[in-house]
């Protein structure tokens, strides 16, 4: 029996390479790349900042894919898809979480009920009342979204009322008031789902806004409110300011 | 109604609610570099998929989805060059997995990347022919890790970190697969 030195048959497997031929001109590879991006419309934008650079997202569905009407809770959950054959209709690869159906009849309650309840609620906000507003935000008839994306409402609309606490504590030389507020905006660049989705450099920014204002800067604190349209913006432009900090914490070229 | 439109053309009209214009610029800015970052991967992912993958428009729909698969876990991409392929093939085998399950979306890859795909395979010499024989006669483990060193060029400690396994522990099992490749590369040989 003939022996194959390890050289020989390694050069041997590389010409059995069948992509061997396969290439692809640098111009295609950076338009591939670019068309590959994740698209989401404009008028959307907004709800990027967390799923921009990450996980968590909101799906069409065609209709008549789903039967709307019955059970938010869809029993799909991870990714890449709500887990069956419909693979055209979505691939929106985020945790281990439920897809919810936001158009069923019970999705008001289904979002209630992941209503966090550690989480720190600005002064005159009930659980109640951001519940609602979660809910009003997630109603949606044809879409899909995971219950991280319900999590992470909660906690971004408390995080936009704290903003909106710290401004009014400050105008009002209510120091125990900004304190508080400080803390909580600090604290809450580690909620769970902030840090989930964060794709890359979001809590970061969270956080260096948070010794801004800690600091009592009440500059930062209205460059955040106008950043994230949250109570107690007095309506002056300041996203150069904006600009500047995140620029400070991700660099120029990132 | 297309998957773009589907993802697209349901979104919730109250989401103008949620956040943040910073975050959009800190995006840009972070996409600009992730897409330089993966440029270079692309024909490496391409090439994944068309060992591993037939027909050759899957090899492209599934290079495809890694591409969009990656851009959703950007904010892991690793910084070195070598961990970065390596991470990259971790996320392209998630995605075989995918397609062998029929998961893998149809028909959404570019026309460049089927045109390259669909470049006919060249005929190989008979020691060639033996040696890919060989190949699949290991176990599926090992195969996997005898591509990624040899096709892929990955280090042995890289491909064991695409497989998810420990660099000692891919060494020695790229070992064995190598002296057993050896051994049933001659027996095959054999007039």
């Amino acid at each position: 029996m003939k022996t194959v030195s390890e050289t020989d048959l390694l050069d041997a497997l590389r010409a059995a390479d069948p992509a061997a031929q396969v290439t692809l001109t640098s111009a295609e590879a950076t338009a591939t790349v670019h068309r590959s991006r994740p698209r989401w419309p404009e008028r959307r934008r907004r709800l990027i900042w967390a799923t921009a650079l990450a996980a968590v997202a909101v799906v069409g569905i065609p209709a008549g894919a789903v039967a709307t009407g019955l059970s938010a809770r869809t029993g799909w959950f991870g990714s890449p898809n709500p887990g069956d054959d419909r693979g055209a209709v979505v691939s929106t690869e985020s945790d281990d979480t439920e897809w919810l159906d936001l158009g069923a009849d019970d999705v008001r309650d289904v979002v209630a009920s992941l209503y966090p309840e550690w989480l720190p609620l600005a002064p005159g906000v009930s659980a109640d009342a951001l519940t609602a507003r979660v809910t009003d935000a997630m109603a949606q008839q044809n879409a899909l979204a995971q219950e991280t994306l319900v999590r992470r409402t909660y906690e971004y609309l408390a995080y936009r009322d704290w903003i909106g606490a710290w401004i009014t504590a400050h105008d009002t030389g209510d120091t125990a008031g900004q304190a508080k507020a400080a803390a909580v905006l600090t604290d809450a660049a580690g909620w769970p789902a902030m840090v989930e989705t964060d794709g890359g450099g979001v809590t970061d920014i969270m956080r260096a806004f948070a010794e801004r204002i800690a600091a009592g800067d009440a500059e930062a604190a209205q460059a955040l409110a106008q950043i994230e349209n949250a109570p107690g913006w007095d309506g002056n432009d300041r996203s150069a300011l904006g600009d500047e900090i995140y620029n400070t914490v991700l660099g120029e070229n990132k | 109604m297309s998957s773009a439109d589907a993802i697209t053309g349901s979104i919730p009209a109250s989401a103008d609610n949620l956040p943040a214009t910073v975050f959009e610029a800190t995006a840009h800015n972070a996409d600009r570099a992730f897409e330089a970052a993966i440029t270079p991967l692309v024909p490496l992912l391409l090439r994944y998929f068309t060992r591993r993958v037939t027909p050759a428009d899957d090899a492209a729909d599934c290079t495809s989805e890694t591409l969009l698969a990656l851009w959703r876990h950007r904010s892991r991409l690793p910084q070195p060059d070598e961990e970065r392929r390596a991470w990259a093939y971790g996320i392209a085998r998630k995605v075989l997995a995918n397609h062998q399950r029929g998961r893998v979306r149809r028909a959404i890859a570019d026309d460049a990347l089927r045109a390259a795909a669909a470049v006919p395979v060249a005929p190989v010499p008979d020691e060639a022919f033996t040696a890919a024989e060989a190949l699949t006669l290991l176990t599926p483990r090992d195969q996997e890790l005898v591509r990624l060193v040899v096709w892929e060029e990955l280090s042995v400690a890289d491909a064991g970190r695409a497989l998810g396994i420990r660099p000692g522990t891919a060494r020695t099992r790229y070992s064995r697969a190598l002296s057993r490749l050896r051994e049933t590369y001659a027996i095959l040989d054999q007039p």
